[in-house]
């Protein structure tokens, strides 16, 4: 990869990776550090990695170092206090917002896989090579994620 | 294929992800139009699909990228590079010099060079010199006897400043008045040998008189010569005096290389 390609890859991919780290920790300062460090970690194996592998590189670099960080920070995924603030808002719920609850109650690597699935529109096998996992497990952990968000929406609008 | 509530979430899962076929789609859409608890979930079941456009999470991107560096600047880095190290280098050799030629003259047991320029009673020596060469030889010799002879010159009798010699040549002086008085003219002095004559107490000649100079003097001067070091060694030396270069991994800099110039008291680093 050349210094050009680089670039290029950054303005491609930086704020796609920053959108899916910054869902993940909803800290912004830590999703733009890992980012840094992500293309940092690029520059420094640019002679190994082409341009058209660099985005499923990124996001493996990226989901890695991030996973490092929730260990480190030992960060629950789950964000009761979010949920019951939702919850509260009973008379005119933002959907958006409704989604994003539901997707914070999922467990991290669910969440990660629809992510990957909806933002970057990968498809299992590449979710699988990120994640580390084969396509069925990325398959069914979709399926799961979808399911609890699914509930979780329906159960809403049922309060409503 | 039959639609049921315990396969309703795989099949509207299926249609969601594209993987259904064409018969098991249509009978799906079919039970959900009839059915509106079907139609509820299905609806759900869409907004699990996250929409990419409506996070508009961005961030500064321009810190991330790398610039290339044109020859002129490399050149000009590398010029400004190699004239700190000679600057650097030029300072610490004029330095050590210095040092060396206090260091070689200060020390304490052995104070045998001169350290302090003392005035030579250049009367004699000058007077040996310039005797005319075009004299005989008797004459020259006369010449010299005389310059040599004290008692032909008291009046040149020079004042040495140790307490000794001071105190002996203050009766000859004395006496020497005494007898002018008593109507001699030619001076007379009672103790010729205690006498210091300029040639006696040549102080440059004279290996021991300039000793104690050295010593006396020395005490005094000590703290003085290592405040004039310290004076000497300016800003840039010491900034510069006994650098270590070192180039170091750096993986916020372009070249992903950082170097290091530092002493005991300073650090300067450039990363390019």
């Amino acid at each position: 990869m050349t210094e050009s390609e680089y670039n290029q890859a950054v303005e491609t991919y930086a704020n796609a990776l920053f959108r899916f780290l910054y869902k993940q920790l909803n800290v912004r300062e830590d999703a733009e550090n890992l980012v840094q460090d992500s293309f940092e970690s690029l520059w420094l194996n640019r002679e190994k990695v082409e341009l058209v592998k660099s985005k499923s590189w990124l996001f493996t670099t990226g989901y890695r170092k991030m996973i490092d960080q929730l260990r480190r920070d030992k960060k629950m995924t789950e964000m009761p206090e979010v949920v019951k603030e939702v919850g509260s808002r009973v008379q005119q719920p933002d959907m958006k917002k409704v989604i994003d609850s539901a997707l914070d109650k999922l467990p991290e690597i669910q969440r990660t896989v629809i992510m990957l699935r909806d933002y970057e529109g990968y498809d299992y096998s590449e979710i699988g090579k990120i994640t580390g996992l084969n396509e069925s497990q990325v398959k069914v952990y979709i399926f799961r994620g979808r399911q609890t968000m699914k509930n979780y929406i329906v159960k809403l609008d049922n309060v409503i | 294929m039959k639609i049921e509530n315990d396969n309703i979430d795989e099949l509207m899962f299926r249609l969601l992800e594209g993987e259904i076929t064409g018969e098991e789609r249509n009978m799906l859409l079919q039970a959900i139009a009839a059915d509106k608890e079907y139609s509820k979930m299905w609806t759900a079941w869409q907004k699990t699909v996250l929409n990419p456009n409506e996070e508009l999470l961005v961030m500064n991107t321009g810190k991330l990228k790398k610039h290339k560096r044109s020859l002129i600047v490399v050149w000009r880095q590398a010029a400004v590079i190699a004239l700190t190290i000679g600057v650097g280098l030029w300072f610490y050799i004029g330095r050590n010099n210095h040092q060396q030629n206090f260091t070689e003259t200060v020390k304490p047991g052995q104070p045998k060079h001169r350290i302090i320029t003392v005035p030579q009673p250049s009367q004699s020596a000058n007077q040996i010199e310039s005797f005319d060469t075009v004299l005989p030889l008797k004459q020259r010799i006369e010449q010299m006897a005389e310059v040599k002879n004290p008692k032909k010159a008291p009046q040149q009798i020079l004042k040495i400043e140790t307490p000794e010699t001071s105190r002996q040549q203050e009766v000859p002086e004395l006496i020497v008045k005494e007898e002018t008085h008593k109507k001699t003219e030619t001076p007379i002095l009672i103790k010729e040998d205690k006498v210091v004559t300029p040639i006696q107490a040549n102080p440059v000649s004279d290996g021991v008189f300039a000793s104690v100079v050295s010593e006396s003097k020395m005490k005094s001067n000590k703290n003085n010569i290592n405040s004039i070091i310290s004076e000497k060694r300016t800003l840039l030396s010491r900034v510069f005096s006994k650098p270590k270069f070192k180039v170091i991994i750096d993986s916020t800099s372009i070249t992903n290389k950082k170097l290091i110039i530092e002493n005991q008291q300073y650090k300067i680093m450039a990363g390019f």
